[in-house]
């Protein structure tokens, strides 16, 4: 617990003021290696060490690549991880294998993550995929366009990716394609489902394009997507089409695994939960009223 | 290169142009000074600002207008641009060249030299102007009088007038004077029109002359009046004569006569077609008429439309409707009251009696029951089966509704309830004792018997619609009377209110319906539905509005209480999804605010550790209705795609603390399911969470499950493990796991948890095959495959569990495996079909020489640069030699002028010497010579 308290300071308070940052190095290269939501804190100290003191770290990315799991994206410190997970990417110089990874391991994220954190790796994938216009093959496979033999694209099945690999030069994400990117089209949340679009344009044309703010995105959450589509002017409101208009909440038809009968045997243990609900009740009556004006 | 003197005159209308001249006189003046005053002249009979030089007046003109044709260069005036340049130069480069040798500068700071574009006069106003303020100043310390200098400025300003004036020829001038004739005939032409014309008509004609015109014309207008009359009259008797004809032929007294057969209304059609086609054979047997009058007489004898067989509006509809329910209202009113109040009845009759005579004088019948008015003038003088039938009309309309097309989905709706509730109510009052007898009667009589009274009572049907439109107008007043009536007598036996002001807060609504059973309920909101139609008039959608927010209140009110009454519920529901078809706006801002409000709590309650922060019973009844009332498969809606996000939000975030919430979170998945099965969208959170639940059902090894990285999220007790052998499996009743306590001992009996893991598997089978043609349908299915894998190996499921975790299992490996074999990498990127290269040749339609008709706008965008780049510095290179050729100008003359200088001042020194040599060798030196001088 300490710990964290202390990384979640360190960066802003600490090292600024400090003559020798580099003696850092140790606790924060320790704490990087504990893993999940330590880790992740100790990333933005190091990445000021990395970048600012010359501090040389092996298997950097390996362990960045480590870090990537759904828990990320519900975390408390999300918003600075995500942007230095997008700095640390930035260098066209990276390995195109490493890169496609990454991009293969976010979009594997994207099918347990919230609709928040599905929009932020859309847009890393969107700026990975146009600082690095070799993995362009992930959303697009080109086609061989000389002879009709190999004018279909090879089949490949089964994803070659392997999520459980720890070290991305072995996932075989070279020979995969981003499926999950194309699943999000049918995402519940509109906003996810038409963000994919954004994928559609050929990244591989620097000129036409723009990279994506990560910054943009990485304050999301329940509550922001929430209250965009709450906020939304209703400019008109269709209705549900019956033919004849049910009188019932609960069709059994529609919930298989579970009845809705009345419940008239329950005795005791009904009214000792009775009196806890009835207190909650009048908290209830005072929105209700105020949702009518 | 023209350079005028200023003068007085052309100081009043010089420009900036002439102030340079000034500038540059004391170099050229001795040039420019006799061209000036040549052109003095000139200039006075042309314009005043026009540049002077004879020259530039002269430019390249165009003699016709050719269609369009461009030509460029043509506005261009070469000679005046190049003196302009000169000017330029002069003021400039020829400034910089003087100074350049110089040390010091020469700044004129007296006043106004620095504004060019002041003419001298106007500097010399402003000089004055200072000199007098200083004056002014200057003379208030000793307080003298300033006369003398305001007569001075004053004189001064009327010489500026009169000087300004003295060119007549002058432009301005003209203008000036062009101005005021117009002003000056504005005025003339104005003054006449107002006072002068209107003060000549009055002039010309007499008071008496006036009179005896309008004498003279309604005198006309009388005798016209009188002729029109006659006319009419004339014409009145010609169509009496026609109509006694007309009378007499068979057409007619078949159409007094259609009324009796109207009676029989179902074969009457045919056998007026039969009659008439036996009259036509008759008489074309008889006489051959023409088709024309063939054609007549069938028309005379088709069947018209009748008034009441026009299909009623809505908004009459429910006015009928509305109607029906206070006259039944009314006379259980009576019923109520009985004999022991029969002065009220009295009272209120003679009321009704006062109403009818108003009524009747006034006919304030309104426009759209046209039908009704003609019902109630008519049928008293006229025959009576005409009358019996559009009453039977009407009350098959009533009872039974009407199926003609035009009407909502809605209306027929709210009949079919009505006839749900009466049939609903009759057999309340078979089997049950809620009802007394005299009301029961009552509900027959209005299906079977209004068609037998109305024979005889069609004074009493005057009456009650006159006590309709008494009712509407003291709604208030009646309601009073209802509510009494309702303390009077209490207890469950106690029937109904027919006419029921909408409520205006729960209470009211409370103290409505409290008691009653479930068809009361649905028959008293019904009754409110039609008494408060928004049909009937536009204040009434306020109305409903609040009643729809009261109604919605209760149902989350009656969801929280306990014992459930579910079935009261379950009656809510009709009428709020009609209602909300009514006012859908309304329903989607309820509905908006509620769901803005439960995230808030949601959030409140995430935070309190150890609080189940899963839906409550009222939020899952909530969110299930406006799944109901909004369609959930729109891309985006209003409401739809909140409450998605919120079930969604609840089940990625709130933990399970207990088996009650696993239950609790099933459900929800099986709501989520629910909603998204026609569109088929993906809801990871629900997935995952069942995937969650799926590995709460495994006891010790859910470290090394896909999951744990929701270890920090979710406490993962084993709450779903099954230890015993169960036999049977039962399926969950909601209602009663949300009424119970979290901590009953239920939640950890193996029968709830295979109850549980059975709803899991089923949603999760509705998921499977809701997701079977996404993408990446293995990637997300083929975890839980193995999960329920590992859990049939793992633990003791009973039989029925086992099956159907076999069957999707074997539905995942099924269309996972079609997928490996059908998909192909992505190809997402929009590709815009090749053109195949063409070989024709390209023809521009309207070609324009010039343009230019590149296809790459870049490479068309990067030439027209190219040449932007060339033409400046084209131009710039023409300026800078124009510059040298100036500077060499102005050098040269320079040099002839030193050259001059020095030839001069040699010659002297020659012809000095000369003298003196001349003088030396003559041998007088010098002074001969002065003394010749």
């Amino acid at each position: 617990m300490s710990t964290r308290r202390v990384l979640a300071t360190l960066h802003q308070n600490v090292i600024p003021s400090m003559s020798n940052p580099a003696i850092l190095c140790d606790f924060l290269t320790t704490s990087y290696d504990i893993g999940g939501v330590i880790s992740v804190m100790a990333l933005s100290g190091l990445f000021i060490l990395m970048t600012q003191h010359q501090l040389e770290y092996p298997k950097f990315y390996d362990k960045l690549y480590a870090l990537l799991t759904p828990a990320v994206f519900m975390a408390k410190h999300r918003s600075v991880f995500l942007q230095l997970l997008d700095a640390c990417l930035k260098s066209s110089y990276l390995q195109a294998y490493l890169v496609a990874s990454f991009a293969k391991r976010l979009s594997r994220l994207t099918l347990s993550v919230p609709p928040a954190g599905a929009l932020i790796i859309i847009a890393l994938i969107h700026n990975l995929l146009r600082r690095h216009p070799s993995i362009n093959f992930l959303v697009h496979w080109e086609v061989a366009q000389d002879d009709g033999v190999a004018s279909l694209p090879k089949k490949i099945g089964a994803d070659p990716f392997n999520n459980e690999e720890t070290d991305p030069a072995k996932s075989g994400a070279m020979r995969s394609s981003l499926w999950e990117i194309d699943t999000l089209r049918h995402h519940y949340t509109p906003a996810v489902s038409r963000f994919v679009a954004s994928l559609e344009t050929d990244l591989t044309v620097r000129a036409k394009t723009m990279e994506m703010k990560i910054t943009d995105f990485s304050s999301g959450s329940y509550a922001t997507v929430f209250r965009d589509e709450a906020r939304r002017r209703i400019k008109q409101v269709p209705l549900a089409f019956y033919r004849s208009t049910p009188t019932s909440l609960f069709q059994e038809s529609d919930f298989p695994g579970w009845t809705f009968g009345c419940q008239s045997n329950m005795g005791a243990q009904a009214s000792v939960e009775g009196n806890a609900v009835h207190t909650l009740e009048t908290v209830d009556a005072s929105p209700a009223k105020r949702s009518r004006v | 290169m023209a350079k005028t003197k200023p003068t007085a005159a052309g100081a009043a209308a010089a420009d900036k142009k002439h102030n340079n001249k000034k500038k540059g006189k004391g170099n050229i003046k001795g040039r420019s000074g006799p061209a000036a005053v040549a052109m003095k002249a000139r200039g006075a009979a042309a314009a005043g600002a026009e540049r002077s030089n004879p020259f530039e007046a002269i430019w390249s003109r165009r003699k016709f207008d050719v269609l369009g044709k461009k030509r460029k260069g043509e506005e261009r005036r070469t000679s005046r641009s190049r003196s302009d340049a000169i000017h330029k130069r002069e003021n400039t480069l020829l400034k910089e060249f003087e100074q350049s040798a110089k040390s010091s500068v020469f700044h004129d700071r007296r006043i106004g030299e620095r504004d060019e574009t002041l003419p001298e006069y106007d500097k010399a106003i402003l000089r004055q102007q200072r000199e007098h303020m200083a004056k002014l100043k200057r003379a208030s310390k000793f307080n003298l009088s300033d006369e003398e200098d305001d007569e001075d400025s004053h004189t001064l300003l009327g010489n500026d007038d009169f000087n300004e004036e003295v060119p007549i020829g002058d432009d301005s001038d003209e203008e000036g004077n062009t101005l005021s004739k117009k002003r000056l005939s504005l005025q003339s032409s104005d003054l006449p029109s107002e006072t002068d014309l209107p003060g000549e008509t009055h002039g010309h004609k007499s008071k008496k002359e006036v009179m005896s015109e309008i004498i003279l014309k309604s005198k006309f207008y009388k005798a016209q009046k009188a002729k029109e009359k006659e006319e009419d009259e004339h014409l009145v008797d010609k169509l009496d004569s026609d109509f006694a004809l007309l009378a007499q032929t068979p057409a007619l007294l078949s159409l007094t006569e259609s009324a009796r057969v109207n009676t029989h209304k179902n074969n009457s059609s045919t056998i007026h077609k039969g009659s008439s086609g036996l009259t036509g054979k008759e008489i074309f047997n008889k006489e051959k008429p023409d088709a024309y009058d063939k054609l007549v007489k069938e028309m005379v004898m088709d069947q018209r439309a009748r008034p009441s067989d026009r299909t009623k509006t809505p908004e009459e509809l429910a006015q009928e409707e509305k109607e029906r329910l206070e006259k039944l209202e009314k006379e259980r009113h009576k019923r109520m009251l009985g004999t022991a109040e029969s002065s009220d009845e009295e009272d209120d009759d003679s009321e009704d009696g006062d109403h009818h005579m108003r009524a009747d004088n006034s006919k304030p019948i309104s426009g759209d029951d046209l039908g009704d008015s003609f019902s109630f003038d008519e049928p008293t003088k006229r025959k009576k089966g005409w009358v019996d039938e559009i009453y039977e009309n009407e009350g098959r309309k009533i009872g039974e509704g009407v199926a003609s097309g035009d009407e909502g989905s809605d209306d027929s709706g709210e009949d079919e309830d009505e006839d749900e509730e009466d049939a609903g109510d009759e057999e309340d009052s078979s089997d049950d004792d809620f009802r007394n007898m005299p009301a029961r009667d009552w509900e027959q009589s209005d299906d079977d018997e209004v068609a037998v009274e109305e024979d005889e009572k069609d004074d009493v049907k005057d009456k009650e619609q006159v006590i309709g439109e008494k009712v509407m107008k003291t709604n208030a007043q009646n309601l009073k009377r209802v509510s009494n009536a309702k303390q009077k007598s209490h207890g469950k036996d106690e029937d109904l209110p027919f006419v029921i002001e909408a409520p205006n807060n729960l209470q009211d609504l409370c103290s409505l319906v409290d008691g009653r059973s479930e068809t009361e309920i649905a028959e008293i909101i019904s009754r409110i539905r039609t008494c408060n139609s928004i049909r009937l008039t536009p204040e009434n959608r306020k109305k409903m509005q609040v009643f729809y927010g009261v109604l919605l209140q209760y149902f989350a009110v009656l969801a929280t209480q306990s014992p459930v009454k579910f079935k009261v519920i379950e009656t809510l529901v009709k009428p709020l999804v009609e209602m909300s078809g009514e006012t859908p706006y309304f329903a989607a801002i309820c509905a908006r605010e509620r769901l803005i409000h439960t995230r808030a709590r949601l959030c409140e309650d995430i935070k309190v550790p150890g609080k189940s922060s899963l839906p409550s019973l009222k939020t899952l009844l909530l969110l299930r209705l406006w799944s109901l009332i909004f369609p959930c498969s729109d891309f985006r809606h209003a409401v739809a795609t909140p409450m998605l996000l919120l079930m969604c939000e609840y089940l990625m975030r709130c933990p399970i603390q207990s088996g009650r919430d696993a239950a609790v979170g099933s459900f929800l998945c099986s709501m989520v399911l629910a909603a998204t099965k026609e569109s088929k969208k993906f809801c990871p959170e629900a997935i995952s969470f069942l995937q969650t639940l799926l590995v709460t059902s495994l006891k010790g090894e859910v470290s090394n499950q896909i999951n744990d990285q929701f270890m920090e999220l979710k406490t993962l007790k084993p709450w779903l493990h099954i230890s015993e052998q169960v036999h049977e499996v039962n399926r969950m009743n909601i209602l009663d796991l949300m009424s119970m306590d979290p901590d009953s001992p239920f939640f950890a009996s193996d029968n709830f948890k295979a109850g549980v893991l059975l709803s899991v598997a089923e949603c999760l089978r509705g998921f499977v095959i809701i997701h079977e043609g996404l993408c990446s349908f293995p990637e997300i299915f083929m975890p839980v495959s193995s999960l329920l894998q590992q859990i049939m190996e793992k633990s003791e499921l009973p039989a029925l569990l086992q099956e159907i975790f076999q069957d999707v299992i074997d539905l995942i490996k099924k269309k996972s495996d079609e997928h490996h074999a059908s998909r192909e990498p992505l190809q997402m990127r929009k590709q815009k079909p090749e053109p195949i290269k063409q070989l024709n040749p390209k023809f521009e339609e309207n070609y324009v020489k010039g343009l230019d008709y590149d296809p790459d706008r870049e490479r068309a965008r990067l030439k027209k640069l190219k040449k932007q780049v060339k033409s400046e510095k084209r131009g710039a290179m023409s300026e800078l030699r124009k510059d040298s050729y100036f500077m060499a100008a102005v050098k040269e003359k320079e040099r002839a002028r030193h050259e001059q200088e020095r030839s001069e001042k040699y010659g002297k020194a020659m012809a000095f010497l000369q003298e003196q040599e001349s003088a030396f060798k003559c041998g007088q030196m010098g002074k001969g010579k002065k003394r010749r001088r």
